[in-house]
């Protein structure tokens, strides 16, 4: 583990100043969504975002020690005991608020289909770098990879936290469809989800069928269901061009606008920075992205290729669901925006993913060949 | 071949993850712009929420800005029966403190309302006692939200769901004192009758909408209604109407009332060259606090409403008009015929003593029917119909006062019978109000020239300026001044020896009237045995400063003008004339008071109430010189007013010229600033009281 110099020259400062930049903006709106949520003598919530900035910061240059092509051998032992911790979450889980998705350690409560995200990942690149297959995949390559899907799948819907089991499915749909999928084979799977979604309506629990319900005509009770969408979609909306202003959104500040400091950070600052501002954390995300998916391109070697890929899809997919969930293009399912929302598992996950792709970018020269 | 396979692949995502990030904008540039004002409505309707401001009524005053009537602040329990979960338990509790029985309380809670009324207008310990429950139930619910924090759940009851909302109360703190005159108002605090009616526009005040800023609990978060309260107060009436000379009249008249056990009075004060009513009484009296307590007819200024026969008071308008038709001279003589005269086939005219021959002169000062049929039956029916238009009987005043009574003229130039011709010269079939009566009178003391009747001097509002100014307003030249004169000569040798009215004259003063008797029509016929009786007069005869006319329903025992209302009539002029210091003879009167608006002036307003030095108190009002200190010089620091009624309060802070803001009635309890402290800068003060 000798830190080389050229490593620590190809330290990519760009992707660090994007995300601290975003996570600065997420602080200063955590101020103002978290001014009317805590108690007078509790901590206030952007200082304890702080704190977890700090150890996100630390792991996160604590994963670019190492190099990454080590994790092919940790990657399956990863996977399956995030597997384990699942089954341990269904045991002796905290149950909040009907489900069962936090461990309790001590002093700490961690949730562990963060680690699941980073664990199939993991799995998935490992599983196609091993492979070394560049055609489009057939049925029968296809089982492993959706098995690897499948299995966390299950068990986060189980929880239930049926956000985080679609962005698990969304992150390694991503990895699957970027290595490629052959045509028919996606025909058919398309056609077949169609003709089976009527089992899966069945298989959903009530308050998530209430939240489709909800999502198709929020009006219908605008004091239950759908409150969260009316109020987050009057938030964002009557922010207009410029915002109303710092501390100054009528909607969050009187509290009308429910888990402002989580779910619906994004609305507190669509608010108070109107048009304007959410299209530049828009960019900011965009750029995050395209850089993300610039580390992708530029490592010569297919697990770099993979794993900054599904990490990158991972950030996109939060940032998409969040905000479209948000702004009511999506349902609501409970996934919090990366960098921004208040939460310290999502945080340190997200940061632990940036060092991994600081990783890969650092060694991207590495390869005198590559390695096919 | 790995990067070529790559870069192809990943500029693929980057374009399907670029293509969502295009979804999402485009999604915000729909919420912000094309539904963005549409969503900003529903924020506003959300967060800001219009909370109406109940106005507060200005005050009316007398002449000199004392209060008449004014608003003071209780409070009334109201409640959102909707945030009311647990109504039984809340009406068990809240019973007992407001004095009511809780199935009542629970009648009210369960109307399907969003707002009710428990109680209106509690008494200050009733509040106390609602404010301490309050207290305790608010603590007890943020107890229990706060136990089931996060779960939106409509079955918990919510702090604002009962409150106590200041409201403001009329007070009349001189209770029957010009009470019909001033009137009273609903429990809307709007006028219902009287003054506060007819200027309820006015008074009433501008209802304010408090824009507040609620949070999703509902609870205020800003309110504007601290700033608004002061523009919620109506303007303040200022009358003509002089305290003083009101409580003496009132005074007079009851004791005459009483004296002669009559059902009722009426007395009006004028001055009569400006047509200011000074006093306006009646009897008996009306406590418009507690106006429920009376019947409906109490409620009704019968100076203005009621029409009574004038009776022989009547006879000078006739001669006055004989007079400056010239039809007659004052010293033609009329032969009185003992007493009885027949006109024609018609019907016998009696006088009440008979009379031989009689001057026109002496036709007034004895009073003599025949003569002043006579008289009539020479000027003409169309004459004596042109004068009494003239003298405005039968038309309304103009008054400002609503339902005015018109008094009755018969059309005497179409009219068959003769007699009721004839009768009308001594005023018999006929009716004219007090009011009419007394501007009617003041023609003939203001050189012929009729007067319309002010009540209202000026309407101020809260910043002192003047928002209606009422003046002087001559109707019409009547009669001519030498006409006016001829008759006050002839009205004051009514008072004079071998007059009817010696009985009103004032030692030391000079009086030009008339007395009267009506027999009051019951049915169709004159009563027998019910009269009106009266006095009419102008003091002093020579330079008239006061019209007064005082009239008795139902005296018994005697009905005789000079007897029962003459006397009513002296007390009233004597006291008012020393309080306006005019002194009795041999002193030439000498006015202070701006009463002296010289007819041929009438259009110059009266100097601005500021600039003119309240005439000096000579009189000491019996009722309230016992209570009220007597004020050597003014004050300095703030008086203690512990312990005193709202009368004596408002009387010792009103010579200090501060205003003060009366809260609760009984005894005060509490001032603001304390006694001793310098005076308010603002001369504004609070003042608490609480009854004993």
């Amino acid at each position: 583990m000798i830190i080389d110099r050229r490593l620590l020259k190809n330290i990519d400062w760009l992707l660090i100043l994007l995300v601290l930049t975003v996570v600065s903006l997420g602080i200063i709106n955590l101020y103002s969504a978290g001014l009317n949520q805590t108690g007078d003598r509790s901590t206030p919530l952007y200082v304890k975002q702080i704190y977890w900035l700090l150890i996100g910061l630390t792991l996160m240059f604590g994963m670019t020690i190492f190099d990454y092509r080590r994790l092919e051998r940790l990657a399956y032992p990863l996977y399956w005991f995030s597997i384990l911790l699942l089954v341990a979450v269904m045991l002796v889980g905290k149950m909040v608020a009907g489900s069962k998705r936090w461990l309790v350690l001590g002093p700490l409560t961690f949730q562990p289909s963060e680690l699941t995200k980073v664990g199939v990942i993991l799995a998935l690149a490992t599983h196609f770098y091993r492979q070394e297959q560049f055609d489009p995949l057939t049925w029968r390559q296809l089982i492993f990879p959706s098995l690897l899907l499948l299995i966390p799948f299950g068990l986060v819907v189980k929880q239930p936290d049926l956000g985080s089991a679609l962005l698990i499915a969304a992150v390694a749909s991503t990895m699957i469809l970027f290595v490629g999928v052959r045509w028919h084979i996606l025909a058919t799977l398309g056609v077949g989800f169609i003709l089976a979604s009527p089992i899966f309506w069945y298989f959903l629990k009530d308050y998530q069928k209430q939240r489709i319900f909800t999502f198709l005509n929020p009006e219908q009770d605008p004091l239950g269901s759908g409150y969260h969408i009316i109020q987050s979609k009057i938030a964002v909306g009557s922010g207009l061009f410029w915002g109303k202003g710092f501390l100054k959104g009528t909607q969050s500040q009187l509290n009308f606008l429910p888990e402002q400091h989580t779910d619906f950070v994004f609305s507190v600052f669509a608010e108070e920075w109107g048009f304007v501002g959410s299209v530049v954390l828009i960019i900011l995300y965009l750029g995050l992205i395209l850089w993300g998916l610039h580390i992708a391109r530029a490592c010569r070697e297919r697990l770099g290729n993979l794993l900054a890929l599904g990490i990158t899809a991972m950030v996109f997919w939060q940032i998409f669901i969040n905000i479209s969930m948000v702004t009511g293009l999506l349902p609501v399912v409970g996934i919090p925006l990366p960098f921004f929302s208040y939460g310290g598992s999502s945080l340190v996950a997200n940061f632990l993913g940036i060092g991994l792709l600081l990783n890969i970018k650092m060694r991207q020269f590495l390869f005198a060949k590559p390695t096919l | 071949m790995l990067t070529k396979w790559v870069r192809v692949r990943i500029i693929l995502v980057a374009a399907g993850l670029g293509f969502c990030f295009l979804a999402i904008v485009v999604r915000l540039i729909d919420l912000k712009f094309v539904q963005g004002p549409m969503l900003q409505e529903k924020a506003l309707r959300e967060y800001q929420k219009d909370f109406p401001i109940l106005p507060v009524r200005g005050s009316i005053m007398d002449r000199h800005r004392t209060e008449l009537a004014m608003s003071t602040f209780v409070k009334s329990l109201g409640a959102h029966p909707r945030r009311l979960p647990d109504k039984k338990e809340i009406s068990r509790k809240l019973a007992p403190l407001i004095g009511m029985t809780p199935a009542a309380v629970l009648e009210i809670l369960e109307r399907d309302r969003p707002f009710v009324w428990i109680k209106r207008h509690l008494t200050p310990q009733q509040a106390e006692a609602v404010e301490h429950y309050k207290a305790e139930y608010d603590k007890q619910i943020k107890a229990q939200r706060k136990k089931a924090k996060e779960g939106e759940n409509p079955e918990l009851a919510r702090p604002d769901a009962i409150y106590l909302i200041p409201e403001a109360k009329r007070y009349y703190p001189h209770r029957t004192l010009a009470g019909p005159l001033l009137g009273f108002c609903n429990a809307d605090g709007h006028g219902a009758e009287g003054l506060e009616r007819f200027f309820d526009e006015y008074i009433y005040g501008k209802p304010q909408k408090s824009l507040n800023i609620i949070d999703a609990r509902g609870q205020i978060v800003l309110s504007s209604e601290k700033e608004l309260v002061d523009e919620t107060i109506g303007d303040n009436l200022i009358l003509t109407i002089d305290r003083t000379i009101q409580y003496i009249t009132e005074k007079e008249l009851q004791q005459g009332v009483q004296k002669w056990h009559a059902t009722g009075g009426f007395a009006v004060v004028v001055a009569p060259q400006t047509g200011e009513v000074l006093a306006m009484a009646q009897m008996p009296p009306f406590d418009p606090n507690v106006f429920n307590k009376y019947s409906k007819d109490f409620y009704q200024n019968r100076n203005v409403t009621v029409a009574v026969e004038p009776g022989s008071t009547f006879k000078i308008f006739t001669v006055a008009a004989a007079l400056d038709a010239k039809v007659v001279k004052p010293l033609d003589r009329y032969h009185c015929e003992n007493g009885k005269y027949a006109i024609g086939n018609a019907g016998v005219i009696h006088d009440v003593h008979p009379y031989g021959s009689l001057t026109v002169a002496e036709v007034i000062k004895k009073s003599s029917n025949i003569g002043a049929a006579k008289i009539g039956l020479k000027l003409g029916a169309q004459k004596m119909d042109h004068y009494l238009k003239g003298f405005g009987f039968g038309q309304r005043t103009g008054i400002t006062y609503a339902g005015e009574n018109y008094g009755l003229v018969r059309n005497i130039m179409s009219s068959r019978s003769l007699i009721d011709r004839v009768t009308v010269s001594f005023g018999q079939g006929i009716t004219t109000t007090p009011i009419q009566l007394a501007m009617a009178l003041s023609a003939m003391a203001n050189d012929g020239i009729l007067m319309q009747p002010l009540l209202v001097k000026e309407i101020v509002n809260q910043k002192g300026e003047v928002v209606k100014q009422f003046q002087p307003t001559p109707v019409r030249q009547v009669i001519s001044p030498e006409t006016a004169r001829t008759i006050m000569a002839m009205m004051k040798t009514v008072t004079e020896q071998g007059g009817t009215g010696t009985e009103a004259v004032p030692p030391g003063y000079t009086v030009a009237g008339k007395t009267g008797t009506a027999q009051k029509v019951v049915g169709r016929a004159f009563s027998k045995s019910k009269y009106y009786s009266l006095f009419i007069g102008v003091t002093p005869a020579e330079n008239p400063v006061l019209a007064i006319v005082v009239i008795v329903d139902e005296p018994k025992g005697a009905i005789y003008g000079g007897t029962v209302a003459a006397p009513i009539f002296r007390e009233i002029a004597g006291q008012v004339l020393r309080f306006l210091g005019y002194y009795p003879q041999p002193q030439p009167a000498s006015p202070t008071d701006t009463l002296q608006v010289k007819h041929s002036q009438p259009a110059n307003p009266a100097p601005p109430p500021a600039a003119s030095p309240a005439p000096k108190l000579t009189v000491a009002l019996p009722a309230e010189a016992a209570m009220v200190p007597i004020n050597d010089g003014p004050l300095k620091k703030m008086p203690n007013l512990k312990g005193k009624t709202i009368r004596e309060v408002i009387a010792i802070l009103h010579n200090a010229g501060i205003r003060c803001q009366v809260e609760g009635r009984g005894l005060a309890f509490e001032q603001k600033p304390e006694a001793g402290a310098p005076l308010p800068a603002n001369n504004q003060c609070l003042v608490k009281f609480k009854p004993q």
